[in-house]
């Protein structure tokens, strides 16, 4: 399932940095790199570092609390044993980023804190 | 009943923790263990007391052992069980559980006790020996303002320190007329002395106690020449006396301490000794590494060959945690008739050299100051080398490195810290084909503790590999180019951005990872006149704060020289209640950080602060540590505080190529602890003393004392021009303590003090033209540099 969304312009993330955005719940890190923008999950498979908050260079970013070096176009972690980072397709139209946030969607609704604690009990 | 070989050791020392050691490793099936430790804790490196004390180390650090360790290797033993009875006769030992035990073999490992001096008034409440885990934890629970040490010994000179590291004011009171007379000759003594006294602590020689003074507690003490101190705490650190008594009542010989020969055998059949129970030919042992090297040679006697023998010690000593360069080995007086001696001092810069020569061998080696040529010395008193292959590294005529390694032998030890020989480095580099030396190190462990070996290393690799590559050290890996490489692309052709520099030759293009070398390059380059990028700089100094293990932010605002106020204080509370800080902590550095601010709450503390940048957070000009100095203290003899926030004004904002710790203290009691700063001041009578390259972090190092100047001013350009100095030359992340040895300290002194060149006054107006520059980074609060520049998230959708 597709489900293209916009998630900001091309000036809300500097060139060679990037972004946080928030998309149905879930934290995306958004980059601006000479070869165009990516979308990759936010969290770092190594201890949880917020990578849009790394150094981007080429294709990479550096987590910026331990280094550890994700390739943007497929998530993988190029110097450490560690799973994939999740990544999106993104593409730019007339000023705008937008993603395919799809997977996203599929995930089940986020109950509310009361509800679960009722189901816990029956 | 089992047929193996059951072995009672008795003690739990050093000696006899190594010895289940080697046991073990020798032969842990065929043998039964049973090992008698009366201290309550289990065993620990006794060695290691000093650091303990002065907080280097915990208890884990020093080797305790857990219960279950013991029982893991089925060694039965008796904890606190003090050994009362020994049958030499039918075999069997008796402690204080009541319990005979039987033996194959019984080993005295029962090491030694402090020897306490007849003084009148020793039972007194604060009088201490310094010996047991026990005695450091209750010295440092009585926390003495002011304490004597008595016995400038090693040991004492150890617990001196210690001492100081918790605020106490001590003093050293030394019989004879130099310190460690054991092992140093009275000209490296007094330059010990000295170099005691510049780290506080107070010594005097031919100094002999009468009396310990104090109504039930030490409130004095009177010296034999009538002379009072006044004391809270007396540590006796006079010498150690064998335990020996045990093995004596036995029937088993002892003198001073227990008869012992090569094979550490006693006159008792099936009776052996080690550590510094024993006495061989009549000497008694006090250090570790012959007490190691006998328990080698007990472990052969009983469960090999017996054919190693032990030789006497010639062992070496060294200082281990005070940051002197002190080697001492063998026969380091060369008293006796017939011997000569090659010396070479250099009292001013506190050098000496010696060897000990009889019938034209070394026999002795005393090195203070510099310690480089220890391993060829070591080894040449060990072998009794000829005295003429030694002679010009004494004298100084060679440097060691020039000499090389090719005289030392095989089993030279090169790695102290891990035991690391010569032939153990020289397999391994010709096993895997190594050929830099940072591959010598990952593969041996030689080096990678204190890395003092790792010159020697190199000298091995040099001699031994086919081929040698250097471990550059590049600023950027990807392109392989130099720091000075770089430096040069940037001033040719008059670069401005990293951008630009990427454009020219690659460099930050394909990783990140020189990104921010390369902003402080060309920052410095242009005198901060570049434009700058912010993605060429990491996070920290994106937001301009210290990004946390949860992605918050710290905040550590400058107060100058570490004074702050009633205000600031309020403020800084107000900001960590309001931004939900999880902890307000007061830095090692005399800050108070304010530690887990979301990054879009930045700019608003920072508002409410209204206080400007610390810089905690990256490779800059940091602080300036403090004490009261005159304002307040008493023993204050220059303004250390002024001085201090001078500086800090002088230098805030300004970037370097690694951080820059800065201290200046009032006195040589140095309560700021300038002398591990990367600069520091300390005041004494008429002037100050400047120090370089210091540290007291990853690394440890006592900074050089570059100059010694009049005036507070002069001392304020000295360490200017030296930070400037230091900004032009410095790699990028080389701090000091790498910068001042590599560059040379004579040579940093020949550029920053000679003001008849105009060089210092140039460099002091560099730095001044790229402070211009600068300004508060947290004022982009205000005005944000990039876009989003603090945003949490751009959008939630």
């Amino acid at each position: 399932m597709s489900g293209w969304v916009e998630i900001c312009t091309v000036e809300d993330v500097p060139r060679l940095e990037g972004r946080r955005v928030v998309v149905n719940g879930f934290y995306v890190a958004i980059f601006n790199t000479e070869e165009g923008f990516f979308a990759i999950g936010e969290v770092c498979p190594h201890m949880g570092g917020p990578l849009s908050d790394g150094d981007v260079a080429a294709t990479t970013v550096s987590c910026p609390l331990h280094a550890r070096k994700i390739e943007l176009r497929t998530g993988e972690v190029q110097n450490d044993d560690l799973s994939r980072v999740l990544t999106f397709p993104v593409k730019v139209e007339n000023g705008k980023v937008l993603m395919d946030a799809g997977v996203l969607y599929t995930q089940p609704e986020i109950k509310e804190e009361g509800q679960d604690k009722e189901e816990d009990v029956a | 009943m089992s047929d193996k070989l059951k072995i009672v050791v008795v003690g739990n020392g050093n000696a006899g923790a190594a010895l289940v050691d080697s046991l073990l490793a020798k032969d842990s099936e065929g043998i039964e263990i049973t090992l008698y430790g009366d201290e309550e804790v289990g065993t620990y490196d006794r060695i290691r007391l000093s650091e303990y004390m002065a907080g280097m180390v915990n208890l884990e650090d020093l080797g305790m052992r857990s219960d279950d360790w013991y029982e893991e290797r089925n060694v039965n033993f008796r904890r606190g069980v003090h050994l009362e009875k020994v049958d030499i006769k039918e075999q069997k030992v008796k402690g204080t559980d009541d319990e005979w035990v039987e033996y194959d073999r019984l080993i005295f490992a029962t090491g030694s006790s402090s020897a306490v001096p007849p003084i009148e008034g020793r039972d007194k409440k604060g009088v201490f020996v310094f010996r047991t885990v026990r005695d450091v934890e209750d010295m440092l629970e009585a926390a003495p303002k002011k304490a004597v040490v008595i016995g400038g010994g090693l040991l004492g000179l150890e617990a001196a320190y210690g001492l100081i590291t918790h605020g106490s004011e001590v003093t050293v009171l030394q019989l004879s007329g130099h310190l460690m007379d054991q092992q140093l000759d009275p000209p490296a003594g007094r330059m010990l002395k000295k170099e005691m006294e510049k780290m506080g602590i107070n010594v005097r020689v031919e100094a002999d106690t009468e009396e310990i003074l104090g109504n039930g507690r030490v409130q004095g003490l009177r010296l034999k020449s009538g002379e009072y101190l006044t004391t809270d705490m007396v540590v006796i650190c006079t010498g150690i006396k064998p335990n020996s008594q045990l093995a004596g009542n036995a029937g088993i010989r002892a003198n001073r301490g227990i008869l012992v020969n090569e094979h550490m055998e006693t006159t008792a059949e099936n009776v052996y000794a080690v550590g510094e129970c024993t006495e061989f030919n009549g000497q008694l042992i006090g250090l570790v590494a012959p007490a190691l090297e006998q328990v080698r040679v007990v472990v052969d006697t009983i469960l090999g060959e017996r054919e190693t023998s032990y030789k006497g010690s010639g062992a070496a000593t060294s200082l281990k945690v005070m940051g002197i360069d002190l080697l001492s080995a063998g026969n380091a007086y060369g008293r006796d008739e017939g011997c000569e001696a090659i010396i070479s001092a250099n009292p001013l810069e506190g050098v000496y050299r010696k060897a000990v020569v009889r019938d034209g061998k070394v026999v002795g080696t005393v090195l203070l100051g510099d310690v480089s040529a220890g391993p060829q010395l070591i080894e040449a008193v060990k072998r009794a080398m000829p005295a003429e292959e030694v002679a010009n590294l004494v004298i100084g005529n060679v440097d060691a490195s020039e000499i090389g390694s090719a005289s030392l032998p095989d089993e030279a030890q090169v790695c102290d810290c891990n035991g690391i020989s010569k032939g153990q480095i020289v397999a391994t580099i010709q096993d895997l084909g190594l050929k830099k030396v940072s591959e010598v190190v990952q593969e041996t462990t030689a080096g990678n503790s204190c890395g003092s070996c790792k010159p020697l290393v190199g000298q091995i690799l040099e001699e031994t590999a086919e081929e040698v590559e250097e471990d550059k050290n590049y600023v950027c890996k990807c392109m392989e180019l130099m720091a000075d490489d770089v430096k040069e692309i940037v001033r040719e052709r008059g670069l401005k951005s990293v951008s630009e520099v990427g454009e020219a030759c690659g460099a930050g293009k394909v990783c990140p990872d020189c990104k921010p070398a390369l902003t402080y390059i060309v920052a410095s380059t242009n005198a901060n006149r570049h434009k700058e990028e912010r993605h060429a700089r990491m996070i920290n100094d994106r937001v301009h704060g210290n990004i946390q293990n949860d992605g918050t932010f710290s905040i550590v605002p400058r107060s100058y020289g570490g004074v702050t106020s009633p205000e600031q204080l309020r403020k800084v509370a107000d900001v960590a209640e309001k931004y939900n800080a999880r902890m307000i902590k007061i830095t090692g550095s005399q800050r108070l950080d304010i530690l887990g601010v979301k990054k879009e709450d930045l700019p608003k503390a920072w508002e409410d602060l209204d206080m400007p940048s610390g810089f905690a957070y990256t490779k800059a000009f940091r602080q300036v540590k403090s004490c009261v100095g005159t304002e307040f203290c008493r023993f204050g003899v220059g303004d250390s505080t002024n001085l201090a926030i001078d500086l800090e004004k002088a230098f805030e904002n300004l970037y370097t190529p690694a951080k820059v710790k800065m201290g200046c203290s009032g006195c040589p009691r140095n309560c700021a602890e300038a002398s591990v700063k990367d600069i520091g001041a300390i005041a004494i009578e008429g002037g100050w003393q400047i120090y370089v390259g210091g540290a007291a972090g990853m690394e440890v190092r006592k900074g050089d004392v570059i100059a010694t100047v009049e005036t507070k001013e002069e001392a304020q350009d000295v360490m200017t021009a030296f930070m400037q100095y230091y900004r032009e030359n410095g790699h990028p992340k080389e701090r000091t303590y790498d910068f001042v040895p590599r560059i040379g300290l004579d040579n940093i002194k020949a550029v920053v003090l000679d003001e008849d060149s105009g060089e210092p006054e140039r460099l002091r107006k560099r730095l001044r033209e790229a402070k211009e520059a600068t300004s508060d980074p947290w004022l982009e609060r205000r005005t944000n540099m990039t876009k989003n520049q603090f945003a949490g998230e751009i959008s939630r959708i």
